[in-house]
């Protein structure tokens, strides 16, 4: 099942700081672990993803450096940040306070109006 | 780092760098501070700067510092820097009409005074291979030669503005 | 054999980039990812030219992308950032160059700084004595008086404000005793460096006289050094 975009645009920034909080990524691995975590659920195109790492990079969240990977090849790695890792916290807190009012509305409890 | 936060830095970096660079080197961007710092390196002064001139190396303040009058050469380098030289310096008499004193920086020959007498309105030397040069615009009570060719000067005369001898002297040099 | 589709996508994203200076990262970042992702489709049993179209189109309108990407990578800043590095680089080249030497630096105007063998010694005296002179403190630390009657007089200097351009301290003032002599300026030396060193022998100096006086009068400043001295034969 695909996505509306939408709704991915608000909670991509989340996705990509919690993966980075883990591990050191490159692009295309962000990539792949995001469709495979996912289940495939989340597919977009990949190159969008740059102009948000570059963002991200931008706002300080993240840093960039290039590494060697496994296979020998050089590399640009992203690196989560002190500031990064503070506003993953936040993302994550707006994230379930947005998540429970959805749920809420959905019908989780009795409201006035449901008569 | 990022972009912004590496050029805040540099930024940061340029202003602490380049005060450490100007305040060790001895170098100043204005001309008057290495004026100033020339005279206080001398132990010297601190004068009243009465005309200040250019010249091939830089520039020359004329000054007077309680019973002395100098001349303070800067050197202007590296482009926009200048740089401290020298302060020449005499205890000037003020019993005389005129009272002057000789310095020498490469090729420039200069004979450089002040004149007590206010009715002295004209100074001219006689130079050793007779050249006769003179100044009408004292700068305030001061007068400067520079020359280049001819030696020290054999005699100095001072006129007043209707161009009578109010007072002359053999230079002794 | 060059990939037409992956560096076609690459040319539109990169002529949305105004930086210059940025574009080359940028390609090699995206390349890699076409890379990566041409390879996965030719592992699922694509040929080349399939996996590469495949590729290219997963990821997304090359302009668009270069639109977005310009907006991270501002000119303006770019320019600022890269100058403001150069002017960096220039201001610790300037220092080298001119703060390490002065610092580092020595001159020698004939005389080596002082050392003279034990046995010519006939006395020394600790001195210990600072003066100042504007923003000069000097410090007269010792003389030495040799059996020829020559008196060495050591001492340092430094600008308090640490300010450059300062130069060598030559004359110390007026040598004189208490028996009345009064002696010629004496050759002298000095070194850079901090604080900088300086030295003045003084010839014929009076094997009777009990106190040095170093005194400077010139321009308004003065200062005044007394140094008594041990009569008598001090050595053995």
């Amino acid at each position: 099942m695909k996505i509306d975009k939408g709704l991915l645009g608000g909670s991509t920034v989340l996705m990509l700081l919690s993966l980075l909080r883990e591990n050191d990524m490159y692009g295309y691995e962000i990539i792949r672990e995001l469709e495979q975590r996912s289940d495939q659920t989340f597919q977009f195109k990949e190159g969008t993803l740059y102009p948000l790492l570059h963002k991200l990079e931008n706002s300080g969240y993240v840093r960039s450096y290039t590494a060697t990977g496994d296979t020998g090849k050089q590399r640009k790695y992203y690196k989560i940040t002190e500031g990064g890792l503070k506003q993953l916290a936040e993302e994550k807190r707006m994230w379930q306070v947005f998540s429970a009012s959805v749920n809420k509305v959905l019908g989780g409890e009795v409201h006035a109006f449901a008569r | 780092m990022n972009r912004r936060k590496e050029f805040t830095r540099n930024i940061v970096l340029l202003s602490v760098l380049s005060y450490l660079f100007l305040h060790i080197s001895g170098l100043y961007l204005n001309p008057i501070s290495a004026y100033e710092q020339a005279e206080r390196s001398g132990h010297y002064g601190p004068s009243e700067m009465k005309h200040i001139e250019d010249y091939v190396s830089g520039k020359l303040i004329l000054g007077t510092y309680d019973r002395w009058v100098s001349y303070t050469t800067i050197h202007r380098t590296g482009f926009f820097f200048w740089r401290p030289r020298g302060v020449n310096a005499f205890e000037y008499d003020r019993s005389k009409p005129l009272d002057y004193s000789r310095g020498i920086e490469n090729q420039f020959y200069r004979l450089y005074g002040i004149v007590n007498d206010a009715s002295i309105d004209q100074v001219e030397i006689t130079l050793g291979d007779g050249t006769v040069l003179s100044q009408t615009d004292l700068y305030e009570d001061l007068f400067l030669f520079t020359w280049e060719e001819g030696g020290y000067p054999k005699s100095i005369r001072g006129y007043d503005a209707e161009g009578n001898l109010v007072y002359q002297e053999a230079t002794g040099y | 054999m060059p990939s037409p589709g992956k560096e076609e996508f690459l040319g539109k994203v990169l002529r949305q980039i105004r930086f210059p200076f940025d574009r080359a990262g940028i390609r090699a970042e995206l390349a890699d990812h076409i890379t990566e992702r041409i390879d996965h489709y030719i592992e699922l049993g694509y040929d080349q030219e399939h996996a590469e179209q495949a590729a290219v189109s997963d990821m997304g309108d090359p302009t668009q992308i270069g639109i977005e990407l310009n907006k991270e990578h501002s000119p303006l800043l770019g320019w600022l950032w890269k100058a403001s590095g150069l002017l960096v680089s220039l201001v610790i080249l300037l220092n080298v160059l001119y703060v390490v030497p002065m610092l580092t630096m020595s001159l020698f105007s004939g005389h080596d700084t002082g050392h003279i063998p034990e046995s010519s010694i006939f006395y020394e005296v600790e001195v210990d004595e600072i003066v100042r002179l504007d923003d000069r403190v000097i410090h007269f630390s010792k003389v030495i008086y040799d059996r020829a009657g020559n008196l060495h007089i050591f001492y340092e200097h430094y600008n308090v404000l640490l300010r450059g351009g300062w130069g060598v301290f030559h004359y110390i003032g007026s040598i004189r005793d208490d028996l009345g002599n009064t002696y010629g300026g004496g050759a002298g030396s000095g070194t850079g460096g901090l604080p900088r060193k300086g030295y003045r022998v003084v010839t014929g100096f009076s094997p009777e006289a009990r106190i040095l006086f170093i005194k400077y009068d010139l321009y308004n400043r003065h200062y005044e050094v007394k140094v008594p001295l041990p009569v008598g034969d001090v050595r053995e």
